[in-house]
């Protein structure tokens, strides 16, 4: 019964990629990984991922806010874990050590992929070389010229057909410039061509009255929300840990063409974080001009301001834009 | 600031104490919204099954609710070489533990792998092999086909179900409130929910989202 996913449970894989291939490919990595590693293979992640800190800039101006990352390098058909409603797995996190003077923000998450495998278990995830970002603020009173050592513990897993878990240290070494920028918040723009501005580019738009995009709709419904956008030739909703519980994630939050009827459900005991219903996530949309992804915060009073979206917007605009 | 904290899962932790005072209307709007096709949760019948275990015996649902020492059943989906049933059975010894607290009391303690055959975790040699090192003392079930799984609905594994005597599934979801492959979590839902339900009581938390690995069904 997935319409809108047709021989979805048939299937395991990216969706928006060559699956069935990928699943033969798949089950043949599974093998292999699993017999080059018998014993503790659960327990070194490093055979098919790696983690690094990285920054926008290897020098920062006390009183400075910058973008760092914590880039992962995956192999081929292997993926990390969205901060999201997932059936399976956790996504990456981070016990920062940090110098005196220096302070991070929350993490940032760029809009993830759907996953399915066997047994309608759906999973929001990145594959390739993903980048989940936060801002580092250095305090206006730390002396020019001093070294700061910016670090922490990382736990992740890493999947294909079989699971790593992967714990280990990252570090980063910035330093401040000799003075103090008249204008501190004066910073490059970020090349969607690199790691940190790739990311930030598909941070999710926060969805509020100024930025909701004419022909994007939403209806609050008792049992039902439906979303429609008429730009759009296919849409998806990834929901995020505070948002209502989904009938079915899998069938009903994705569809092709403008609109998604999402059924809603009571949610388990420990997922309640408040009596008040709201849907809570990404909205991932496939246009003429491409892919968009908004992230929204809706409930029976209408869109809501998303958690840190003054800081998602600030992180967008510094992309670079390019002329199309 | 600990983002640590605010960014892990320990916010599952205080939205999951938060939570517990509501969570009877909760698992009773619930009956309401879960359709078959999805599995089966707390407030629903378990489905019958009888399944072989790594050993050859059968194990029958039906028959070992009928004996009369039984007054409760656990079904732990297991997979010997995912992280989080490793965290639980290797690092730790969760599962044997509570196993073996509430074995006289009449609980039946039933791992179920239903990893599709030729999978490198599933069989009965690698599984008797995991028996052994972390000495289980309760069956393993070989469901290679996933259809008890899939009956069931279960997605992950550890994915835990308490079922009472007269067949009722009265807790279903994780094993505790740490999400992670590395920490137990402070509050253990099974344990809870046995306790109080062999006392007679209302289980503070019924349905939680059960972490860990995919099953690894067939396609």
């Amino acid at each position: 019964m997935q319409p809108s996913l047709g021989t979805g449970s048939q299937l395991q894989g990216r969706e928006d990629g060559s699956v069935k291939l990928l699943k033969r490919v798949l089950a043949c990595g599974a093998t292999l990984a699993a017999l080059s590693a018998p014993a503790h293979a659960q327990n070194n992640a490093d055979q098919v991922s790696s983690v690094s800190l990285i920054a926008e800039a290897s020098e920062v101006h006390p009183g400075q806010t910058i973008l760092i990352g914590l880039r992962f390098e995956l192999e081929d058909h292997w993926h990390i874990y969205w901060d999201g409603r997932n059936d399976t797995g956790f996504a990456p996190m981070i016990d920062w050590d940090l110098p005196d003077g220096v302070r991070v923000g929350p993490l940032l998450w760029p809009a993830p992929s759907r996953y399915v495998s066997p047994g309608n278990i759906l999973d929001h995830v990145y594959e390739g070389t993903p980048t989940i970002l936060t801002m580092l603020t250095v305090d206006p009173d730390v002396a020019p010229g001093t070294s700061l050592e910016i670090k922490g513990q990382v736990e992740w897993l890493v999947c294909n057909d079989v699971c790593l878990p992967g714990f280990g240290p990252v570090s980063l070494e910035l330093t401040t410039a000799p003075k103090v920028l008249s204008s501190p918040e004066q910073l490059e723009p970020l090349s969607p061509d690199a790691p940190i501005g790739r990311s930030a580019s598909k941070l999710p738009v926060p969805l509020t009255a100024q930025t909701k995009p004419a022909g994007l709709s939403l209806r609050w419904g008792e049992d039902i929300v439906t979303v429609e956008y008429q730009d759009a030739t296919s849409l998806a909703f990834y929901p995020m840990l505070a948002s209502v519980s989904l009938v079915s994630t899998l069938e009903d939050a994705k569809a092709e063409g403008s609109k998604l009827a999402l059924r809603l459900a009571a949610p388990e005991d420990d997922l309640s974080s408040s009596d008040e219903r709201r849907l809570v996530g990404v909205l991932a949309a496939t246009t003429d001009e491409g892919a968009v992804w908004y992230l929204i915060d809706f409930g029976s009073d209408g869109l809501r301001q998303p958690a840190d979206a003054e800081l998602i917007s600030h992180v967008r605009a510094r992309v670079e834009r390019r002329p199309s | 600031m600990n983002w640590f904290k605010r960014n892990g899962l320990a916010v599952l932790g205080a939205v999951a104490a938060m939570s517990a005072a509501t969570s009877l209307s909760v698992a009773t709007a619930m009956q309401a919204t879960n359709q078959s096709q999805l599995g089966v949760t707390a407030g629903e019948k378990a489905p019958a099954f009888s399944l072989k275990d790594t050993k050859g015996k059968e194990h029958s649902l039906e028959t070992i609710l009928a004996k009369d020492s039984t007054k409760a059943v656990v079904l732990e989906w297991f997979n010997p070489d995912c992280p989080f049933v490793v965290k639980h059975h290797k690092n730790n010894t969760t599962m044997k533990d509570l196993a073996e607290k509430y074995a006289d009391e009449g609980v039946v303690w039933i791992a179920i792998n239903s990893g599709h055959e030729g999978h490198s975790t599933t069989g009965t040699e690698r599984n008797n092999t995991a028996i052994k090192d972390w000495n289980i003392a309760y069956p393993v079930l070989m469901d290679m086909s996933g259809e008890v799984g899939r009956q069931y609905g279960a997605k992950r594994t550890p994915e835990m179900y308490v079922i009472a005597k007269d067949g009722t599934v009265v807790y279903h979801g994780a094993i505790d409130s740490d999400r992670s492959a590395r920490n137990l979590g402070e509050t253990n839902y099974v344990d809870d929910a046995l306790r109080a339900h062999l006392a007679g009581e209302t289980i503070p938390m019924q349905r939680t989202q059960a972490y860990g690995c995919t099953v690894k069904y067939r396609n």
